[in-house]
């Protein structure tokens, strides 16, 4: 019984646990990484308070496109091209280098020696001994007090010798004056009458009388010595001498005298034997040079000299000695004529000129391009007698060497110079990029002009852009020319002024709508005086340093007008990666204060063959910010899901590369003006929804 | 051949010890189960053999598993279909399908290292020195429903993924039982008093989950409220901000472990039988009545967190040119750390303050029905609580001795809403040595079908034994 038990007990334990099956519970063994967990998750994964500022700096980091902002916050775009055009004042006027002037053959005029004092004093004792006996009576009365008896004396030749001149043997006077004084120191009225007379060539002079000339009483007279031959050995010569005598008593005395004076006054020596024992001037003369323009048409009005100097030298046919003073009173420095002391027939004298100032309009007559000069002689003195005429040569020549002029006015002609043609690229990626309807509302183009010539001048520059299927648009402005800024004094300096393309005076909405990608052309014209009349109180003005240069900028504001403006981006995927995602929603919940509409869309391509396998749906992700008639700016809370149904992810897995392709539009479809202002923000929270298949991690391989 | 029957018994006790490590429950079969000694640990004053000594020793006196759940394993993975038709797969709405609002998964393990019972007139005597673990994992069923849909179908909802409560207790168990005919042939009562020392618990005084999302998704708010209490050789450690880092061993000398005394805790239990007519006996107990003190080696922890997650937010990683900058990695990174550490403890909110800890308690209810001397039908409802989860089993069992050393109980029971539960007790007497096996759950056996499973057996040295069949109440009233 107990063995019978046993064996049940023993079988009923068997029976059991041979039952036990435990297959179904070996995990590591059996269980497939299948399930039917497939819960949909809805995670946001990111959020961003990002403004318009934040995205441009991000995608922008080089800011290699030359994105910017004003004063407003507005974004734009500034594209400048320095220099587009330069040109150096010093192209513009051909200065000569080097100008040589004579005075040409002039006299040496004549000489103006000192005046000339001859006296003579005559007693009544010299008196008597010269009229034959005829106041021999009066001789005899000497010393006594009686009446003076009268005399009448005619027909007499007493010659009284004059003390002899020494500046000269002979000369013929081409001016000079005689000038004879008598001082009757007599007791009694005389008169007399006389001959001045030249004793060496034995011809008198001039004769002169004096009536009743009362005791103590001076008288004079003047005679003109011009064209008079002189020697210097004159005399005086007695003709007549009459006195009435005196009715009452007097001394008489024969030491009582007549004293005469015989002056040579402002003597003016055209030729003669002279001897010159001081240095005395002679009769200067002026003039003046003309400069010589390559240029027929410049006129110089005034110049300043960089460098530069002037070589005087003359000479002299006379046997006189002296120098020249030689005066350019319209060149100055430091405010100083220009002065130049050469010898008379010696050697030149050379004068730097740098930093002289000249004016060239000194002559009424002809305000340009002449510059005078005055000079005098100063004859040095004689050792002896030369001869010497008025008639003698001197010859002076001036030479400007190697001349520069750092600036100068005057009236340079019409003229005119080429803006060569050439290109630019303004690199602007954004604009290479454009797909779609693209229009900026206020697009400007501005020509900045840097200047420091002093001429008017018309400007005309056409620009020529191109977009990427070769259409081409040329930037038109009205009116086409414009003038540039001029400085209103020379010494002002380089002025800065700017000439705007923009949509009221051209065609630039269009040019930029285009958009211009690649290369753009210019050419242009600059025409100089081209209405204006220059005048000495207008003048024309240029430095030669002075320089012209136009930089370009363009400025385009973000004031957009797009719609469906497109971008494309791809990306490798792996299509494996998403076998276990059933469905995949991106929902983007925004703020946005930005006013753009963007749609998304997927292409699902294989990036080897380029074959695409199907697209997603084209789906608004981003709703515009409204924007007012004043342009204000209201953001748009809006909540977009873009999502990928079971056939697209089918294509999605197929695919190895993934297109994302886009468009944006301003608000109404690019019919309202979107302005992107750098602080307009989009707080942005995406979350990502999406159904998955997971996956039970097991040993399987 | 009896050297053959005796190799053949002992390879099926080999399996059976190493089925019973993956699956047993504290048996309501060995209640009523006929001539096994083991019915006094669930009512004191009940005692199916009728041994004067009774001696358990370490080693033989087996031991006892059990797992219960609100769901089987097939439940969640089962045979697939088509390619996957020799593989398992996992099944999600299945398992949701088998779970309710609230579910408990629970497990226990007992070892009893020392047993000796002896009776003395109409008194019966007990000490029983046993280690035991249970722990026991609560969650709602919202939980696997966040997990299986998805948080999409609650856009705009607060989405409460309900408690989770982990509490696992270990501690040792000293009991000392007394049991004594107060009433002759009708009643006899019991009662143990149990010293326990714990030596280790876990205990969740809350943890709740609520995830809150957007109605258009744009965050996610995730909130948290825990308070833990541990008990354990390890020791806490933090990051350089004091944020949680995780665990290091504390002193995980094995010795010092097991022969700590600090954390005490008293228990009883109370039984009695009351044979109502001769053929009808009642029978009641509560089991476990107790708590433990945890004071050594605690470490608690209060944390509420509430993070709401709105995406990496890449404001300050478009301009590198901003002097408040961060590079899109760093972001990331710092994200990510802030999303960790939001949930992590920071050391102000650690404590050592003491806990205390139930252990589970267990109230049986039950009758039988005496249909000869060595056949019986018993009906036994059992209330397992522990915390707020308790759990009903009602069995039905025949129970019959099958000649003087063979016992054998079958039985039926309903555990909480599962039906499909046949257990099984058998014992058999070799001299003064028993050695006995019950399970209320055969289908255990395919343990892909089992919600709950138990198993029980051992070895009794049983010594002055006059009836092995024969109750203490019977024996009482012959």
């Amino acid at each position: 019984m107990k063995n019978s038990l046993t064996m049940l007990w023993v079988f009923a334990l068997l029976l059991l646990f041979s039952g036990c099956n435990l297959d179904d519970i070996n995990l590591d063994k059996n269980l497939s990484n299948e399930s039917n967990l497939n819960p949909e998750m809805v995670v946001p994964i990111a959020k961003a308070n990002v403004t318009v500022w934040d995205l441009v700096q991000s995608a922008n980091k080089d800011n290699e496109d030359g994105i910017t902002k004003d004063s407003n916050g507005l974004i734009k775009i500034v594209y400048q091209q320095k220099n587009l055009f330069q040109y150096n004042g010093r192209e513009l006027i051909q200065f000569p280098v080097k100008e040589n002037f004579s005075t040409g053959d002039k006299v040496l005029g004549d000489i103006l020696p000192k005046d000339i004092d001859l006296p003579i004093v005559l007693s009544l004792n010299d008196l008597a001994g010269k009229m034959n006996g005829a106041m021999n009576g009066v001789v005899l009365l000497n010393g006594m007090t009686l009446p003076f008896p009268p005399v009448s004396v005619g027909g007499l030749v007493a010659d009284f010798s004059l003390e002899e001149i020494t500046s000269f043997k002979t000369a013929t006077l081409s001016k000079g004056t005689l000038v004879i004084n008598l001082e009757n120191r007599l007791k009694v009225p005389i008169s007399i009458q006389g001959s001045f007379f030249d004793q060496f060539n034995n011809r008198e002079i001039d004769g002169f009388s004096f009536a009743n000339i009362a005791p103590n009483e001076t008288k004079s007279l003047s005679l003109d010595l011009a064209g008079v031959q002189l020697s210097n050995q004159l005399e005086f010569r007695l003709i007549s001498f009459d006195t009435p005598g005196s009715a009452t008593p007097i001394n008489i005395n024969l030491a009582d005298y007549l004293k005469i004076d015989f002056n040579l006054l402002d003597l003016g020596i055209s030729q003669g034997n002279l001897r010159i024992s001081d240095p005395l001037l002679v009769e200067g003369s002026a003039g003046e040079f003309e400069f010589t323009f390559p240029e027929a048409e410049t006129k110089a009005f005034s110049a300043v000299l960089k460098k530069g100097s002037l070589t005087i030298s003359s000479t002299n046919s006379s046997p006189i000695t002296g120098d020249v003073d030689f005066k350019l009173s319209e060149i100055k420095q430091n405010g100083l004529p220009v002065e130049a002391h050469i010898p008379l027939g010696g050697n030149s004298t050379t004068i730097d000129l740098a930093g002289a100032t000249i004016n060239f309009s000194a002559n009424p007559a002809f305000p340009y391009n002449r510059v005078p000069y005055t000079y005098s002689i100063k004859v040095n003195s004689t050792p002896g007698y030369v001869n010497y005429s008025s008639t003698d040569q001197i010859n002076m020549d001036v030479s400007l060497n190697e001349f520069e002029f750092k600036s100068f006015t005057g009236d340079f002609g019409k003229r005119s110079i080429t803006v060569d043609p050439g290109n630019f690229n303004m690199k602007v990626d954004l604009l290479d990029k454009i797909e779609g309807m693209f229009k900026l509302a206020n697009p400007s183009l501005v020509l900045t002009i840097h200047n420091s010539i002093g001429i008017p001048a018309s400007v005309a520059i056409g620009l020529r852009g191109a977009n990427k299927s070769g259409q081409q648009v040329i930037l038109l402005r009205n009116p086409m020319a414009f003038d540039l800024p001029v400085p209103e004094k020379i010494d002002q300096g380089i002025i800065t002024g700017n000439i705007s393309y923009d949509k009221q005076n051209s065609n630039i909405v269009e040019f930029i709508a285009l958009p211009p990608t690649g290369e753009i052309d210019y050419a242009g014209q600059i025409e100089f005086n081209k209405t204006n009349t220059v005048t000495a109180q207008n003048p024309n003005f240029m430095d030669t340093d002075a320089s012209l240069s136009i930089d370009l900028g363009l400025n385009l504001p973000m004031e957009l007008q797009i719609n469906k403006l497109g971008f494309k981006d791809t990306t490798s995927i792996s299509g494996k990666d998403f076998n276990d995602v059933e469905s995949a929603d991106l929902i983007i919940n925004a703020l946005n204060g930005i006013p753009l509409d963007i749609d998304l869309q997927l292409l699902f391509v294989d990036t080897i063959t380029g074959h695409q396998f199907g697209a997603s749906k084209s789906t608004k992700v981003l709703s515009a910010a409204k924007v007012n008639a004043q342009g204000e700016i209201s953001p748009v809370q809006s909540s977009q899901t873009f999502s990928l149904d079971q056939t697209e992810m089918v294509n999605l897995r197929k695919a190895n590369g993934l297109v994302l392709s886009g468009t944006v539009s301003s608000p109404d479809g690019g019919a309202t003006v979107a302005p992107l202002y750098s602080d307009s923000e989009i707080k942005l929270n995406v979350v990502v929804k999406s159904k998955v298949n997971i996956k039970i991690p097991t040993n399987e391989k | 051949m009896k050297n053959r029957y005796i190799k053949t018994l002992i390879a099926s006790l080999i399996l059976v010890f190493g089925y019973s490590f993956l699956s047993a429950q504290e048996s309501t079969t060995l209640y009523f189960m006929r001539g096994v000694p083991q019915s006094d640990l669930q009512n004191p004053a009940l005692h199916n053999d009728s041994s004067a000594v009774v001696v358990g020793l370490p080693g033989l006196s087996g031991m006892s598993v059990g797992l219960n759940s609100p769901f089987a394993f097939r439940d969640l993975f089962h045979k697939g279909t088509g390619d996957y038709a020799d593989s398992l797969v996992t099944d999600m709405e299945s398992f949701h399908r088998a779970l309710k609002s609230t579910n408990s998964v629970q497990q226990n393990f007992t070892v009893p290292l020392f047993y000796l019972g002896f009776r003395h007139k109409k008194s019966f005597f007990s000490l029983g020195i046993s280690e035991k673990e249970v722990a026991q994992l609560t969650f709602a069923k919202n939980m696997v429903t966040f997990i299986k849909d998805g948080n999409a179908p609650y856009m705009g909802q607060n989405f409460d993924l309900g408690d989770i409560q982990m509490n696992a207790i270990h501690y040792r168990e000293f009991a000392l039982g007394y049991s004594n005919e107060l009433i002759k042939n009708k009643l006899t009562v019991g009662i143990k008093v149990k010293a326990l020392y714990g030596k280790s618990a876990l205990q969740t005084e809350r943890m709740d989950l609520q995830v809150e999302t957007a109605a258009d998704g744009s965050y996610l708010n995730l909130r948290s409220d825990m308070k833990i209490n541990l008990s354990a050789p390890v020791t806490a450690s933090f990051d350089s901000v004091n944020y949680f880092s995780g665990l290091e061993n504390g002193n995980d000398n094995p010795k010092d472990y097991m022969l700590q005394h600090e954390n005490k805790g008293m228990a009883f239990d109370l039984g009695a039988v009351y044979k109502l007519t001769p053929k009808i006996t009642l029978s009641g107990s509560i089991i476990d009545m107790g708590k433990i003190s945890f004071k050594k080696d605690v470490i608690s922890i209060d944390h509420v967190s509430n993070y709401k997650w709105e995406g990496i937010d890449f404001s300050k990683s478009l301009d590198d040119t901003k002097p408040d900058y961060v590079s899109q990695s760093d972001l990331i990174d710092n994200e990510m750390t802030k999303f960790g550490n939001s949930f992590k403890p920071k050391k102000s909110e650690f404590g050592t303050e003491a806990f205390k800890m139930t252990i589970p308690t267990k109230i049986y209810l039950g009758g039988t029905y005496q249909f000869t001397d060595k056949f019986n039908l018993g009906l036994l409802d059992r209330l397992y609580k522990y915390g707020e989860m308790s759990k009903n089993t009602l069995t039905l069992s025949a129970n019959t001795m099958l000649g003087e050393y063979f016992s054998l109980s079958g039985s039926y029971s309903v555990v909480g809403n599962s039906y499909n539960n046949l257990g099984l007790g058998m014992g058999i007497r070799c001299g003064f040595m028993q050695l006995y096996m019950v399970s209320d759950n055969l289908l255990a056996m395919d343990p892909a079908k089992a919600e709950m499973v138990n198993f029980r057996f051992g070895i009794n040295l049983l010594f002055g034994r006059k009836h092995a069949y024969q109750p203490i109440v019977e024996k009482g009233l012959e």
